[in-house]
């Protein structure tokens, strides 16, 4: 029996829980008062964690996730290691939460969540995953498709099961339209990814963070850094909230700051290995499809369909097969 | 004497759970004999034999419960017993944990890795063992804080050599202090975050660093320990030169600071020129005679970061409004300077500063030149700096910063001929949770004493802690202030004031610009002029830049240094309890020092080809296939000689033969027809004319005696994939038969109908048939319930469904045909020398690996018990055998059993047999568990092995593969022993089976093959 009493240790995001482009106005109200909080509700429960959601701006919900020690680690969340399902057990949706938060410099963090007779204070900061495009080497050096690396990337497609038949072709478009600059196109490819799909996480937003990920895992060349920026310019001129969930929104707006959860990392590290590998192993494949059968059902495989529409060398990512996405598609 | 046979029809039990009621009655008082079993005819043999009289009506479907007793009274007694026991046999199935057990903590670092995403390591267990689990923790991909000290260098450098091989870092040993991504890992301060990463060669010294950075507003990215030896010459600053590169690549960390106590200059100077190379701005705190001390180099990292130096804190009697100490000018200290420190660096940054002034300054961590002396000594009458926290004062007994007594002790003597009492209180995640208290007591004690002997005694503190440290900071200084105490944040200023009562002119400069050097003379950072000369030329440094592999690959702090540390917790429970309360996920590993040499096992571990080795040795148990392709007679398939027998174990000489070996030696000579009688057999053996080697030894393997002979049909088996053979003779059943020892006519007979009859049979029906995968019989064993060591039922079966069609068409008379039939379906043993042999194939694929510690061959002969490793080709190890724990046949008891004896511990060895005892949870009933212990069994046999099989499954367990490859490396750190399912021979030669139970191998197997392995 848990005690009811206890306060759970939490580290907070580093990630602003408020977005001060969103939501200035509550955060003003809130830095005026002693004691900022906000009020919420649970709005799902996990057996590793659950979901408060606050009303935060004019578009729609900011969602607060608060994650177990075996929950997928969102880079927006507030991790809590010991919590269990003895605390779980007794948190039901729709249950009042409180958030308390603590501003600096205009951004909100998590100091303190209530809900129930459940506690928890964040006593440190988490620093979640992250992909530095400064740090990092090319990894897109093929500037021809060599024939090994084609049925590489025509094997892995295969092997994924992405939530939509046509996402790889729109995650193509997407990227092409980014090569190209053209900002209508771009913004057209965009519309037809966002908040496409059923789930929390709608395909079409993993795909694009698959894309905004990849295109940072690429490195910091020249291109890529346009590629990035013109991505993250489109995509803020879009009231998110209003096209996908606020939880998707979330986690597509860490991706252009290369936040992510660190299975998403290494599954995009293990595709851009896979493919540029002169004799690529079915165990090495076996790896990344593990990697992305962990992200969620549908949410790897439409990450890493994103992702491989830039990871891809350019000539074979034109080359996409009438069979896409369907059982029949390249086989192993 | 009262006797009673009771015959219940329409019930069943099995033999084991019959054995337990048994023996449950047997120990009724006044009860004599009690045989409770159902009406097979061994088992009405053996109530006729013992006395009692079974009709002849009695069918083996019924259940006969015989019983005799001294009194009427008593055998009433048993009766009631046997029901009683009956009850609680039901009684246990209705109250069963349920099918799964509990789950087993994980026993090794290598198991918390696997079985969770923990990706550093925290050791800080005796020195003495510390490398090992550093070790393990390395070869399973983790880098490690490592707390402990008394690790000596070789060691110390082999570790960190493995850890940059590996692209990992190894934080110390002796390392007090890492802040990694914010969350405090032994002794650390709860600093803010921030952009300055940190390196250290020194725990103490990186608090006093990170404190004054958090009371200067300044956070820190990363704060990475390396342990106080790092940069001597010996070591080479490996884990600095690792640290740096990390924090290089962290995108969070714009200044680096490298902290140290004295260090080597060839490597500082070293290391400074390839963190030249690195592109990030390094400054340095590395103490020594020409260095400025650890604040003066904050303040010029502050200055260099452009952030304004702070007026450092302290507090005294009278606190003014400004919360510093008044400037009350020091009255000339009527005694020496006592120092007494926690932390090394305080200690020795606090000698530099007052040997400028008072000349050297004894100590049990002395500068050059100057005294050394025992830090157990009492007050002398010269300047004196004791470490308690240096090796020599921790053997034995926890750190200061966690158990201050003997400190406190020493303080509160200190006021009879102390001056002077220069203190430090580090405060932080690790720390006492409660310092101020008791110091303060021993503060005020030593004052008191000090009024005493009509001298006053001031007391100056450095307090190395922040404002958010789980201690009250605030409360802390007040206490030491109400106790008479001077408090300083800064040890340098602390230590200028305790100097300035013994010599008033060095007063600590308490004005707002910052002290730059010892004597508050400006002194050049180390990065200008004050650095000793380099050794090598900027290519030189290049190369070594080159030779030192990036951590990791792709972002290297997520690999080296993980962005989101999980950490697996070996040794002291504090840290752990620490790390929980910053919201870090730990597991806890419990740790008991290891068996066998401590630094053979530690030799075996660092073996590079180790790992590698094991995995492959791994691969090819899982890989190596089996076909049972023929059977033929030893002498054709083993070469034996006509004088030559094959045991079960490792080698014996006939006289150190056991009862049951000497008895089945002696029967297969009287079988082969080489001897008249049993007494003339035994001549022959212990003279020599009759031989006797392992079965191992020609690629064979026997159940219990294991004795083969020339006539002896065999098995033979192949491994299609790496091509070994093995053998194993025919089962001859179960009670009276030669490999329990058992050689009256009766088992000779039996054994000429199987020369004569089964094997003939059998040869021409496999040959008819053509190979048969007796892999896939493993497979489908434990599918079916059994676990191939102690219940073979599925196997026989299945043998006997394979071969049916062809034998039936052999040209042989019908009744032969018939009986072979029946023997074979009779025996639900039969099938385990189609398992044994099995298993030997795929411990063959694995065998001669150099550098593997795995176990290969696990075997008895009834007086040793031995092992082989991969690693160590044919040698063998041994121990002596023990005697099973289980339940005896009729009125046999412990008395009666002779110790541990068979090749059929194959089987265990192969990762089945008790291994995967959850597989067949109706074997448990041989120890009275229930089926949550076999359960929990095979679940802790994880624990020792390398890996697990992927087509053995056990349902049970969701089809997870059975524990395989058994490492002797990891029984030695768990204790745990590999679990032996087997039957139990008579003592006397000649008796037989007399039960079955459980038992272990001795110990003494695996701390000799440590011996050899690590040489």
């Amino acid at each position: 029996m848990r005690s009811k009493s206890r306060t759970l240790p939490a580290a907070a995001s580093p990630l602003p829980f408020l977005d001060s482009e969103r939501s200035p106005e509550l955060i003003a109200a809130l830095s005026t008062t002693a004691a900022p909080h906000v009020a919420g509700a649970i709005l799902r429960t996990f057996p590793t964690g659950f979901y408060i959601g606050v009303a935060a701006n004019p578009w729609g919900e900011r969602i607060l996730p608060v994650m177990g020690a075996g929950a997928l680690q969102l880079p927006t969340g507030l991790q809590v290691p010991e919590l269990t399902q003895h605390h779980l057990g007794e948190l039901r949706t729709g249950m009042p939460a409180t958030i308390i938060l603590s501003i600096h410099a205009g951004r909100p963090t998590v100091r303190h969540v209530e809900t129930g007779d459940l506690k928890c204070r964040a006593v440190r900061m988490w620093r979640p995953r992250r992909i530095d495009p400064t740090t990092r080497q090319s990894h897109l050096q093929l500037s021809a498709s060599t024939a090994a690396s084609a049925r590489t990337i025509n094997c892995v497609r295969g092997q994924l099961r992405p939530g939509r038949l046509d996402l790889h072709s729109r995650s193509l478009s997407l990227v092409h339209a980014l090569e190209s600059r053209r900002q209508q196109e771009v913004d057209r490819c965009l519309h037809e990814l966002l908040g496409y799909g059923p789930g929390s996480t709608p395909s079409g937003d993993d795909a694009l963070c698959g894309i905004s990920l990849a295109l940072r895992f690429a490195g910091s060349s020249d291109a890529h850094s346009d590629q990035r920026v013109l991505l993250a310019q489109r995509l803020s001129a879009i009231a998110l909230e209003q096209r996908t969930t606020a939880l998707s929104a979330s986690l597509l707006r860490a991706s252009l700051e290369g936040y992510c959860i660190p299975e998403a990392e290494r599954a995009i590290a293990e595709a851009a290995r896979l493919i540029h590998e002169p004799e690529p192993s079915l165990r090495n494949l076996n790896v990344l499809l593990s990697e992305a059968d962990r992200i969620g059902h549908h949410s790897g495989h439409d990450l890493l369909t994103g992702a491989l529409a830039v990871l891809a060398p350019a000539a074979e990512s034109a080359q996409v097969s009438p069979l896409e996405g369907s059982p029949y598609a390249d086989d192993c | 004497m009262p006797t009673t046979v009771d015959i219940r029809s329409g019930l069943y039990y099995d033999s084991v759970a019959l054995m337990q009621v048994s023996a449950r009655v047997k120990g009724t008082h006044g009860v004599d004999k009690a045989l409770i079993g159902m009406g097979t005819e061994l088992n009405i043999g053996l109530m006729r034999e013992t006395g009692f009289t079974i009709p002849d009506s009695a069918a083996p479907n019924d259940l006969i419960i015989a019983v005799s007793a001294e009194t009427e009274s008593a055998l009433s007694s048993g009766l009631n017993a046997v029901d009683e026991a009956f009850a609680h046999i039901s009684d246990k199935a209705a109250h069963s944990q349920g099918p799964t057990g509990s789950e087993q903590p994980p026993l090794t670092v290598e198991s918390a890795v696997e079985r969770t995403d923990s990706n550093l390591v925290m050791v800080s267990v005796p020195g003495e063992y510390a490398g090992i689990e550093t070790m393990a923790a390395l070869n399973s991909g983790c880098s490690v804080l490592l707390f402990s000290d008394n690790v000596d260098v070789a060691t110390e450098v082999a570790l960190k050599h493995r850890a940059v091989d590996l692209g990992l870092i190894v934080m110390g040993p002796d390392c007090g202090t890492a802040i990694v991504s914010n969350a405090g890992l032994g002794f650390a301060n709860n600093v803010r975050p921030g952009r300055i990463g940190i390196v250290a060669a020194s725990g103490t010294g990186a608090q006093q660093v990170s404190s004054l950075l958090d009371a200067a507003g300044v956070g820190i990215s990363q704060l990475i320990g390396t342990g106080g030896r790092d940069l001597s010459r010996e070591v080479g600053g490996l884990s600095a030169i690792q640290a740096l590169r990390i924090l290089a690549d962290d995108p969070d960390t714009d200044h680096v600071i490298v902290v140290s106590k004295p260090a080597d200059t060839g490597v500082v100077a070293e290391i400074e020129s390839l963190a030249a190379h690195l592109g990030i701005e390094v400054s340095w705190a590395v103490l020594g005679s020409d260095s400025p001390d650890l604040t003066a180099s904050v303040e010029t990292t502050l200055a260099t970061c452009g952030i304004d130096v702070p007026r450092w804190p302290s507090w005294g009697s009278g606190i003014n409004p400004d919360n510093r100490a008044e400037e009350a000018p020091a009255a000339p200290a009527s005694g020496p300077l006592l120092g007494l420190f926690c932390g090394g660096t305080m200690a020795d940054e606090a000698m530099l500063i007052a040997s400028q002034t008072l000349g050297p300054i004894s100590s049990n961590i002395p500068l050059a030149g100057a005294e050394k002396i025992d830090g157990y000594e009492s007050a002398t009458s010269t300047h004196t700096v004791i470490d308690f926290g240096d090796d020599g004062m921790t053997q034995g007994r926890a750190h200061p910063m966690i158990d201050p007594s003997l400190r406190l002790e020493r303080i509160t003597q200190a006021g009879h001929r102390a001056g002077v009492l220069l203190l430090d209180l580090v405060l932080g995640h690790g720390a006492h949770a409660d310092p101020a208290g008791d110091l303060a007591e021993a503060i005020a004690a030593a004052r008191s004493n000090a009024e005493l002997a009509g001298h006053t005694l001031p007391v100056i503190v450095s307090l190395i802690g922040t404002k958010s440290d789980p201690q009250d900071f605030s409360a802390t200084v007040s206490v030491l202030v109400e106790a008479g105490a001077e408090v300083y944040v800064s040890n340098a200023q602390a230590t200028r004031r305790a100097v300035s009562f013994v010599d008033p002119r060095y007063a600590p400069d308490r004005g707002s610009e910052p002290t730059e050097g010892l004597l508050s003379a400006p002194a050049p950072a180390p990065a200008q002029d004050s650095t000793p000369p380099r050794p090598g030329s900027s290519a030189a440094v290049a190369a070594r830049i080159a030779d030192i592999p990036k951590p990791g690959t792709g972002s290297s702090i997520s690999t080296a240094l993980p962005a989101d540390p999980k950490i697996i917790n070996v040794g002291l429970s504090l840290f752990a309890e620490a790390l929980r309360a910053q919201a870090v996920s730990v597991v806890e590993v419990p740790w008991q020092p290891p068996r066998g040499d401590a630094d053979r096992l530690m030799s075996v571990m660092s073996d590079p080809r180790r790992c590698a080795a094991n995995a492959q040795a791994l691969e090819a148990m899982i890989s190596a296939g089996a076909q049972l392709v023929g059977l033929r007679p030893a002498r054709e398939c083993l070469g034996l000689r006509d004088n030559e027998f094959l045991h079960s174990g490792p080698p014996l000489d006939f006289d150190r033969a056991s009862g049951p070996m000497r008895g089945a030696l002696a029967g297969a000579v009287v079988f082969e027809g080489l001897a008249d009688s049993l007494d003339e057999a035994e001549a022959g053996l212990a003279d020599g004319r009759f031989s006797m080697a392992p079965c191992h030894s020609k690629d064979a393997v026997g159940p219990m005696a294991g004795v083969i002979s020339p006539s002896m049909w065999m098995f033979e088996l192949v491994d299609p994939v790496y091509g070994n053979h093995a053998y194993c003779s025919l089962n001859e059943g179960l009670g009276k038969v030669l490999r329990y020892g058992a050689n009256n006519d009766e088992v000779l007979d039996r054994l000429r109908w199987m020369r004569d009859i089964l094997g003939p049979v059998l040869a021409q029906a496999v040959a008819a048939h053509g190979p048969i995968d007796t892999k896939y019989y493993v497979s489908q064993m434990l599918a079916s319930g059994d676990e191939g060591h102690n219940r073979n039922r599925t196997a026989t079966l299945l043998f006997l469904r394979d071969l049916m069609p062809d034998l039936l068409a052999l040209d042989f008379a019908a009744d032969d045909l018939a009986e072979v039939c029946r023997f074979l379906g009779a025996n639900d043993y039969f099938a385990l020398n189609l398992v044994m042999p099995t298993c030997k194939l795929a411990m063959a694929a694995a065998k001669n690996i150099p550098g593997s510690s795995l176990i290969v061959t696990m075997a008895r002969n009834g007086t040793d018990f031995g092992i082989q490793l991969s690693g160590t080709g044919d040698e063998w190890f041994t121990g002596p055998a023990q005697i099973a724990d289980g339940l005896y046949l009729g009125s046999y008891g412990p008395d009666d059993a002779n110790p541990d004896i068979g090749d059929s511990a194959i089987t265990e060895t192969a990762g089945i047999g008790g291994l995967a005892m959850a597989a067949a949870p109706a074997v448990v009933r041989l120890v009275g568990g229930d089926v949550a212990f076999a359960v929990e069994t095979t679940r802790r046999m994880y624990e020792i092995t390398a890996g697990e099989h992927s087509t053995h499954q056990i349902p049970i367990l969701e089809f997870r593969g059975v524990p395989t490859g058994i490492d002797l490396v990891k029984v030695l750190r768990t204790h745990v022993l590999p679990q032996i399912n087997t039957g139990m021979a008579g003592r006397v030669a000649g008796v037989g089976q007399v039960g079955a139970g459980l038992v272990n191998p001795p110990m003494d197997c695996f701390t000799s093959g440590l011996e050899s392995l690590g040489r």
